[in-house]
C-alpha cells in the first residue's frame, strides 16, 4: 500500500476532527491532548482547524514533538501534542549482465526478467513497516550471441570489450566466460593507422608515396587493406623546402672588354667580351643545413652596343631659327651629334636640316554683308558677321614641300540697306500706294527697285532702280493702276547702297475695296453693294479696326444709330478664300424729317411724302383753314393735293409727335 | 331662298309624309282574309360628330379640315317591312381648316429715302381655319335587315352665312430687297423688316348645299311594347356635298396690301380663286328613335 502525503494528511485530519469531536467537551473546558503521528520523507504535517499558537514552523518535515493550542468553546485554550515521527524511503540499485535470451532473477527475490540485447532497467517500489515506499532498480545487460564492430587504432591502442583488450582485426570467442550459449563471439574489424613525417628540397625530386609522386606540401594517405589481420592507413605528412629565386640586373656597353660585376652577396662574375644579351643562372647559396639551395641567383645581363642614327628635318623658312634638342640651327645643312644614348652608350646622330622657302601674297576682297556667310578661294569662308578687316590665311604651296604660303587679304565688308516694310496697303480708290518702311541701319540706300510677281504683272510694271529720296516722308510709291480691281499682289523691294550693296525682300501690296462700297441708309444702317464678278463666302463688321461680334451680314443694323465718329469697315472672306477689307466708312447724320414733293402739283393729283415713320398731312390753305387731312406710312406715300389751285401750307405731323414739319406747295 | 320658303318646303314634306292609308302593311290569314292592316311611325332625335371640311383643289394648298357635328330631329313612316322614310331638320356646323404652303410675295415700294426697293413678304406656318354653320333639310330612305340598317338620301343645306367666317393666322418675316445692295435687308424692325405674327378674319357668303347623305349602323332595342318602342341607333354617317357652296372672287387676291408695310388684308383662301369648294362631313351618329306601331284591324271582314 501507498501513501502519499494528502492521503496521510486526510486521514490524521480525520482522527483530529474525531478526537476534536470526542473532545469538545474536554476542548470546552480547556484540556491538553496528545496525539503520536508518523510520515513518509518527502511529505509535510500540519495541525487541522485553526490553532492560535503552534510551536515550530509548520508544515512539519522533520520527527519531533510539536504542540497546537486552540480556543476552547468555554474561552479557554486546548492543547493538542503531536509526535511526530518521520519515517525514511531507500532506493536499492543492482546491475548485471547475461547472454541474450538468459533469465535473471535481482537479487531481493523480487522478480526477474529475460535479457534483451542491450541494457534493460526495471523499477520495483515496495512499502515498509512505516508504510513508506522503497525503491528496488535492477539494471540487467544482455550480450548478443554475434557482436560486430569496427574500430581505428592508432599505434599501442587497444579495443576493450568487456574488459577484453583486443586489436588485432579476427574473431574472438570471449562469451563461454558468461557461460552464454557456445559460439558466441566478437566479430572484431581494425584498423592501423601508420604516420609518418617528411621534409625534403624542393630541388631534390618528387617523393614516392603509395605509388604516386609528391613534389609539393601536403598530407596524402594510402591504404593497405588485408585479406588477413589489420588493414593499414599510411598517412605521409610531406613538407617541401622550396628555394628562393633572386634576379640582378645589367646593363653594359660594348667596348670589346670582359665585362666583370658583384651580385649583393658578395658573389663576383666575369663574363667575356662576346657575351650576348640574356639571363644567366649565377652562384647557389645553400641553407644553414647544407641540405638545400635556399638561394638561387640569377643574372639578367643587357650588352648595349653603340648607336649611329641618320635624321632628316625639314621645315619652312618662317620657322627659322629652329631649334633641334640644345642646338639652334640658322642654316640648312649636316650636322653630325655625339650623345650619349638613354641606355648611357655613346651614340652619333647625322642631321640632314633642310629649310624650304615659304611664299607671300597680298589680295583684296570687298565683298557687302550681304554676301556672307562668303567663301573665298574654295578654303576659307567668312560667316555671317564678319567685317572688314586684315587677314592672313595659310596655305599650302603646291610644290610639296608642305611649307604655308601666307595670304595677306585686305577684306572690305559694306553694310547693306536693313529695312522693315511696315505698311503696304492701299483703298483701290487711291491714287498712289506708298510702301511704307523703316531702315533699320545707318546705311541709306542709293536706288530701290520693285519686281513685281508673276499675279501682278498683269497691272503692275517693274520698277528699275529708282533713286532714293531720302527727304521724302515715304520715298517710295507706286502709281495705282487704273482699273486695279482689289486684292493681294506680290512683289519684291530691292535697295542698293552706293557701295551696290542690295538688300531684297517679298512684300505684298493689299489693295482694299474703297469705302464707296459701303453704303449708308438711314442713321443706323450700312450696306454693301454689290461689286461685279466678286463672289463672297463670309463678312464680317469692324469698328474702329476692331470685330463687331455678330455682325456678319452684308448689311450692318446698329441701334439705336451709328457711331457718326466711328470708322467702319467690312472683310470681305471671298469664295476662293482671300480675305480683303474695305476701307473705313465714317457715317454722317441723314435728315430723317419728312418731305414732300415736288411742290408744284396740278389740282386733285397726287403729290408725294418720304417719311421715316408714318403720320398726318394736314393740308391747310393760305387762310389757315384745314382743306384735309390725310395719313401717311413710312416711306414714300401719296397724298392728294386740293382741288383748287392756290398756295397751300402742308403740315407733316408725325405719329409719335417727334416731329412736325410745315412745307408749302403750289397747287395749279 | 327665304326663310319662309324654307318653313313652307318643310311643312309640305311633313303633309306628305302624314298622309294616311296611302301606304299600309296588310297581313292575310290562310283563307285569303285580311287579318290586320299595320302601319309605324318613327320620331327620332339625333346627334353626330365627326371630321368635316371645305375641300378645294386648289394649288399649294393642303386642306386639313377639322371637327364637325349635327344635332336634329325627324319624323319617319314605315309599313311593317324593312323600309322607312325619313324627313327632319338638323344643325349642322363644318369647320375647316387650310394650310397653303409657305409662299412669298413681293412688292415694289421706295423707302423714306426715296430709294426704291423691293419688299419681300415671306409666309410661314400659314393657316386659315373656315366655319360655316347650316340647317339642313335631310330626306332619306331606310333599309333594316335584323338588327342592321343602312339609309340612302339627300339634304338640302340652308346656309346660316352671318356666322360663317374664315380666320386667318401666320408668321410674316419681311425683307427688303435693294438691287444695288449685296444683301437683303432683314431683322431691322424700325424700317419694318422683322418677323412678326398675322392674323385676320373674313366673313364668308355660302351657298346653298346640295349634300348626298349615306349612314349604316345597328339598332338597340331600349323596350318593345305592342304600342311602341324606344330604339337607340349607333352608326357610321357621311355627308358630301355635290354643288360649291362657296361664293369665289377670283379677281380679289388673297392678301390686299395698304400704303402701310405691314398693314395688310387676308382674304379666304377659299373665296380668292375659282375652284370648287365641296362640303364633306362624316363620322358617328347617335339616333334616339320613338316608334310608334298604328293597327288598324278589318279581321276576316274583307276578302282581298
Amino acid at each position: 500500500m501507498q501513501f502519499t502525503h494528502h492521503r496521510i494528511r486526510c486521514v490524521l485530519t480525520a482522527l483530529m476532527l474525531l478526537l476534536v469531536g470526542t473532545t469538545n467537551a474536554l476542548l470546552a473546558q480547556g484540556t491538553s491532548t496528545n496525539v503520536d503521528s508518523s510520515i513518509c520523507s518527502g511529505s509535510s504535517y500540519s495541525f487541522a482547524g485553526n490553532p492560535h499558537t503552534v510551536t515550530g514552523t509548520p508544515p512539519y518535515t522533520t520527527t519531533g514533538t510539536y504542540t497546537a493550542t486552540y480556543t476552547a468553546a468555554s474561552g479557554g485554550d486546548s492543547i493538542v501534542n503531536l509526535n511526530l515521527t518521520v519515517c525514511p524511503s531507500y532506493t536499492f540499485t543492482q546491475f548485471d549482465t547475461a547472454c541474450v535470451d538468459e533469465h535473471r532473477v535481482d537479487p531481493w527475490g523480487i522478480g526477474g526478467m529475460q535479457a534483451k540485447e542491450g541494457t534493460q532497467i526495471r523499477i520495483t517500489t515496495k512499502s515498509t513497516t512505516c508504510g513508506c515506499d522503497s525503491t528496488y532498480i535492477f539494471s540487467l545487460t544482455g550480450i548478443p550471441q554475434l557482436y560486430y564492430d569496427t574500430v581505428t587504432l592508432r599505434g599501442g591502442e587497444k579495443y576493450y570489450f568487456f574488459g577484453k583488450g583486443l586489436d588485432i582485426t579476427g574473431i574472438d570467442t570471449f562469451a563461454a566466460t558468461l557461460s552464454c550459449p557456445p559460439g558466441s563471439v566478437v566479430h572484431l574489424k581494425v584498423i592501423r593507422v601508420d604516420s609518418s613525417t617528411r621534409s625534403i628540397c624542393a630541388t631534390a625530386g618528387p617523393v614516392e608515396f603509395g605509388g604516386k609522386q609528391y613534389n609539393t606540401t601536403g598530407i596524402y594517405r594510402d591504404t593497405i587493406r588485408k585479406t588477413v589481420g589489420n588493414d593499414t592507413i599510411k598517412v605521409l605528412n610531406l613538407t617541401v623546402r622550396d628555394s628562393i629565386h633572386k634576379h640582378f640586373y645589367y646593363s653594359f656597353c660594348y667596348d670589346g672588354s670582359n665585362y666583370t660585376f658583384a651580385d649583393t652577396y658578395g658573389n663576383s662574375y666575369n663574363l667575356p667580351f662576346n657575351t650576348s644579351t640574356g639571363i644567366y643562372q649565377g652562384n647557389k647559396i645553400k641553407t644553414q643545413d647544407g641540405v638545400c639551395d635556399s638561394i638561387i641567383i640569377w643574372l639578367h645581363v643587357a650588352i648595349n652596343h653603340p648607336v649611329s642614327i641618320n635624321e632628316t628635318i625639314e621645315i619652312c623658312d618662317n620657322e627659322l631659327p629652329y631649334t633641334y634638342r640644345d642646338t639652334t640651327l640658322d642654316v640648312a645643312g649636316t650636322y653630325v651629334f655625339h650623345r650619349t644614348s638613354s641606355l648611357n652608350c655613346d651614340s652619333t646622330v647625322t642631321l640632314t636640316f633642310v629649310v624650304n622657302p615659304t611664299y607671300k601674297m597680298y589680295d583684296t576682297l570687298v565683298i557687302c554683308n550681304s554676301d556672307l556667310p562668303y567663301r573665298f578661294d574654295d578654303l576659307t569662308t567668312f560667316e555671317k558677321g564678319t567685317t572688314t578687316q586684315d587677314i592672313i590665311l595659310y596655305r599650302k604651296t603646291a610644290n610639296g614641300c608642305n611649307c604655308d604660303s601666307l595670304i595677306y587679304l585686305a577684306l572690305t565688308v559694306n553694310l547693306n540697306v536693313e529695312f522693315t516694310i511696315t505698311h503696304t496697303v492701299a483703298c483701290a480708290d487711291d491714287a498712289t500706294i506708298f510702301i511704307e518702311h523703316t531702315l533699320d541701319n545707318t546705311v541709306l540706300p542709293a536706288l530701290y527697285s520693285i519686281t513685281f510677281e508673276e499675279k501682278s504683272k498683269n497691272y503692275f510694271t517693274d520698277i528699275v532702280d529708282v533713286p532714293y529720296n531720302t527727304s521724302a516722308n515715304t520715298p517710295i510709291f507706286v502709281n495705282m493702276p487704273l482699273g486695279l480691281p482689289p486684292g493681294v499682289y506680290p512683289a519684291r523691294l530691292h535697295m542698293t547702297t552706293l557701295l551696290l550693296c542690295g538688300t531684297e525682300q517679298p512684300f505684298n501690296i493689299t489693295v482694299n475695296y474703297p469705302s464707296s462700297v459701303i453704303a449708308q441708309k438711314w442713321n443706323d444702317v450700312l450696306a454693301i453693294y454689290k461689286i461685279p464678278d466678286r463672289y463672297f463666302s463670309a463678312y464680317q463688321w469692324f469698328k474702329n479696326d476692331e470685330e463687331l461680334y455678330g455682325a456678319t451680314h452684308a448689311f450692318l443694323h446698329e441701334t439705336p444709330a451709328l457711331d457718326f465718329t466711328g470708322r467702319y469697315a467690312m472683310r470681305f472672306t471671298h469664295t476662293d478664300g482671300e480675305v480683303l477689307f474695305s476701307c473705313p466708312f465714317t457715317p454722317s447724320p441723314h435728315d430723317e424729317s419728312p418731305d414732300a414733293y415736288p411742290t408744284l402739283v396740278s389740282a386733285s393729283h397726287p403729290f408725294f411724302v418720304d417719311a421715316a415713320n408714318g403720320g398726318e398731312a394736314i393740308i391747310r390753305n393760305a387762310q389757315g383753314t384745314v382743306e384735309s387731312r390725310q395719313f401717311f406710312a413710312q416711306g414714300r406715300s401719296a397724298i392728294a393735293a386740293p382741288a383748287t389751285a392756290g398756295l397751300y401750307f402742308v403740315e407733316l405731323k408725325m405719329n409719335n409727335n417727334t416731329l412736325t414739319r410745315i412745307l408749302k406747295i403750289v397747287v395749279k | 331662298m327665304t326663310k319662309t320658303a324654307y318653313i313652307k318646303v318643310i311643312l309640305l314634306l311633313f303633309v306628305v309624309l302624314q298622309t294616311k292609308g296611302s301606304v299600309v302593311a296588310t297581313d292575310f290569314d290562310s283563307k285569303g282574309l285580311v287579318v290586320r292592316e299595320r302601319r309605324d311611325q318613327f320620331f327620332s332625335a339625333w346627334a353626330a360628330a365627326g371630321y368635316s371640311a371645305l375641300m378645294t383643289n386648289m394649288n399649294h394648298t393642303s386642306p386639313l379640315g377639322f371637327v364637325g357635328g349635327l344635332a336634329g330631329i325627324g319624323y319617319g313612316i314605315g309599313f311593317g317591312g324593312p323600309l322607312s322614310f325619313h324627313i327632319g331638320a338638323e344643325f349642322a356646323l363644318l369647320t375647316s381648316s387650310t394650310r397653303p404652303f409657305a409662299f412669298t410675295q413681293t412688292r415694289d415700294a421706295i423707302d423714306t429715302e426715296g430709294m426704291a426697293f423691293e419688299m419681300i413678304y415671306q409666309y410661314k406656318s400659314y393657316r386659315e381655319y373656315q366655319q360655316a354653320p347650316y340647317v339642313n333639310i335631310p330626306i332619306s330612305v331606310d333599309y333594316s335587315y335584323k338588327k342592321f340598317y343602312c339609309a340612302l338620301g339627300a339634304k338640302v343645306g340652308l346656309p346660316l352665312s352671318w356666322q360663317a367666317y374664315a380666320k386667318t393666322s401666320g408668321n410674316l418675316k419681311t425683307t427688303g430687297h435693294y438691287n444695288q445692295f449685296i444683301e437683303d435687308f432683314e431683322e431691322m424692325p424700325n424700317h419694318y423688316f422683322l418677323t412678326s405674327k398675322v392674323t385676320d378674319q373674313n366673313t364668308l357668303v355660302m351657298g346653298i348645299n346640295a349634300i348626298v347623305h349615306g349612314e349604316i349602323g345597328y339598332n338597340i332595342d331600349l323596350e318593345s311594347r305592342r304600342e311602341y318602342s324606344k330604339t337607340l341607333r349607333i352608326a357610321f354617317f357621311a355627308d358630301y356635298g355635290i354643288n360649291n357652296i362657296v361664293k369665289n372672287d377670283p379677281t380679289q387676291s388673297l392678301v390686299e396690301y395698304n400704303t402701310h408695310p405691314m398693314r395688310m388684308h387676308f382674304n379666304s383662301l377659299l373665296t380668292t380663286n375659282d375652284n370648287r369648294v365641296n362640303s364633306v362631313m362624316g363620322g358617328i351618329k347617335v339616333t334616339f328613335i320613338f316608334t310608334q306601331h298604328i293597327v288598324d284591324c278589318y279581321c276576316n271582314t274583307k276578302k282581298k
